[in-house]
């Protein structure tokens, strides 16, 4: 599934029948991921530069888990993968997937933002969307 | 995280819904996961293990509890498993990545979990699994409560015959029961009432004993091989008097680890730590009933190395808290009332012992010491500590 088609299938999940607090929450959480996602791919970074493959297994499976809760299914499974090397002692091919990682980042911030778009215009009286800081 | 107020942000349950731990690593992670319950429950939520115990402990009871499963300090296995002994009633739900999904399946394999649901979970199903996880809470509260009304009442009523058969074994399992319910307190195992029946369970066959093997039992002297052999037989007899009784079968498990010197292999966490418990209550009692003071008696233990050392440290901390806070004076028969406690077994003036050392004074052993009394068997003053206030 692509990352547009999983956002759309969580907020589908998350909200119904246009809840204002339902689409409130998820407006925040739209918001909140694009804003922290960079800090944890910097963590993960370092802890690679590092050697310290506990650590990237950990800050792996910090920002997989945000990926995944709002359906950014590209960054949650190249998280995946790391975690999993990592967890086995391995950072072999850590710099090419982090290189993906960033890409795939990158690549999700328009879909993000578009699904941020979409629930502002179904909140009613809620201010045009702010678009994303990178 | 960047915005602490959404994640703490209030929902509108009922009043009195009930309450559900959400814990995890991920502030967006438990914030959905409690934006998803918000209508239904009243939620808390903690960001690792260490955290959990001490939400758990401070604002508890929960229905159930929501948890991740890697998490810094304490994980999610970890901690469900420390809840299973602590909090049995609270049902644990994992919440896991793919990847730990076989970990998920062997924790449910191992009694440690109800179910788990997997990232990022659905909220249809994720309600769904809450619900049932409250509806077995609900179950377990009410054969809490039938428990509590019949069963206790019955275990009550066994221990009664023990009280009128022999005051001194009478006496003799209280007092252990007394330390052991201390001990769990200071364990943090309040809600494990297995073990404190257990403490009294497993002196239940002491009404099998000839008068004279009970005394030196009671007073901790030295036993023949024979009367040895009867003393190490006591738990089997519980074993046959309550084999039939339902539910029993952790209290019966620690009555025979008691008696088998351990927990069988495998045993459920709760019978090790019952095991432990009751092992050390009932030796300190011995030596203490020997005269050994009660500094002696855990050093005892302590060098024996056979004893679990949180029980030990527990111990020395009930044994410190208590001693601090009595006092122990002599009263007549008409000063003692209810809440008192015997320090001193009571002895009929031609020696017998009508009431055994440990007991604490209620109305109906009021009666009976005046009846003793005014057929002038009684001898006075009696040894009693007042209860703390």
């Amino acid at each position: 599934m692509s990352d547009g088609a999983a956002i759309r299938a969580r907020i589908a999940d998350l909200v119904t029948d246009d809840d204002p607090d339902d689409l409130a929450f998820v407006v925040r959480l739209l918001r909140s991921f694009p804003e922290r996602a960079p800090g944890l791919l910097d963590d993960l970074v370092a802890a690679v530069e590092a050697g310290d493959a506990a650590a990237a297994a950990e800050r792996a499976h910090a920002l997989k888990g945000a990926a995944a809760n709002v359906g950014v299914v590209t960054v949650a499974g190249l998280c995946g993968g790391v975690e999993h090397r990592a967890r086995a002692g391995s950072l072999d091919g850590a710099p090419g997937d982090l290189q993906r990682l960033r890409e795939a980042l990158a690549g999700a911030e328009p879909e993000l933002a578009a699904a941020l778009a979409g629930c502002l215009r179904r909140t009613p009286g809620a201010a045009p969307a702010v678009p994303f800081t990178s | 995280m960047a915005d602490n107020e959404l994640w703490s942000r209030p929902g509108t349950p009922a009043a009195g819904a009930p309450a559900v731990l959400v814990v995890g690593a991920e502030p967006e992670v438990l914030g959905t996961l409690v934006h998803q319950l918000r209508r239904e429950y009243r939620t808390a939520t903690a960001p690792d293990g260490v955290a959990a115990l001490a939400v758990l402990e401070r604002e508890g009871p929960f229905a159930a509890v929501i948890s991740d499963m890697r998490m810094p300090r304490m994980d999610g296995i970890e901690l469900l498993g420390e809840m299973r002994l602590r909090w049995p009633d609270t049902v644990r739900v994992l919440h896991t990545a793919q990847a730990d999904v076989h970990a998920a399946i062997a924790a449910i394999n191992d009694g440690q979990v109800f179910r788990f649901v997997q990232k990022p979970v659905p909220t249809a199903q994720l309600r769904a699994t809450v619900r049932e996880a409250v509806e077995r809470h609900r179950l377990a509260m009410v054969e809490r409560e039938v428990l509590d009304k019949t069963l206790r009442a019955s275990l009550q009523a066994i221990f009664g015959c023990l009280e009128l058969a022999s005051p001194q074994a009478f006496a003799r399992a209280g007092r252990i029961r007394g330390l052991v319910a201390a001990l769990c307190a200071e364990l943090g195992l309040g809600d494990a009432w297995e073990i404190e029946v257990a403490a009294m369970a497993s002196q239940l066959g002491t009404v099998t004993l000839p008068a004279g093997v009970l005394q030196k039992l009671d007073r901790g002297l030295p036993l023949t091989a024979d009367e040895q052999r009867m003393i190490d037989a006591l738990p089997s007899v519980a074993v046959r008097l309550l084999g039939d009784v339902p539910m029993l079968d952790d209290v019966l498990a620690i009555v025979r680890g008691v008696g088998a010197d351990g927990p069988p292999r495998a045993a459920a966490p709760l019978v090790t730590v019952g095991v432990d418990v009751l092992r050390a209550a009932v030796d300190v009692e011995t030596l203490e009933s020997r005269g050994v003071g009660t500094p002696s008696a855990i050093a005892v233990l302590e060098r024996d190395g056979r004893y679990d050392a949180r029980v030990l440290e527990a111990l020395r901390h009930v044994r410190h808290v208590e001693a601090a806070r009595e006092t122990v004076r002599a009263y007549r028969l008409a000063e003692l009332t209810v809440g008192m406690r015997i320090v001193e077994d009571v002895l009929a003036v031609n020696g017998p012992v009508l009431v055994g050392r440990g007991v604490v004074v209620t109305a109906v052993l009021l009666d009976r010491l005046a009846n003793y009394r005014r057929m002038g068997q009684l001898a006075e003053p009696v040894l009693a500590t007042v209860p703390a206030a």
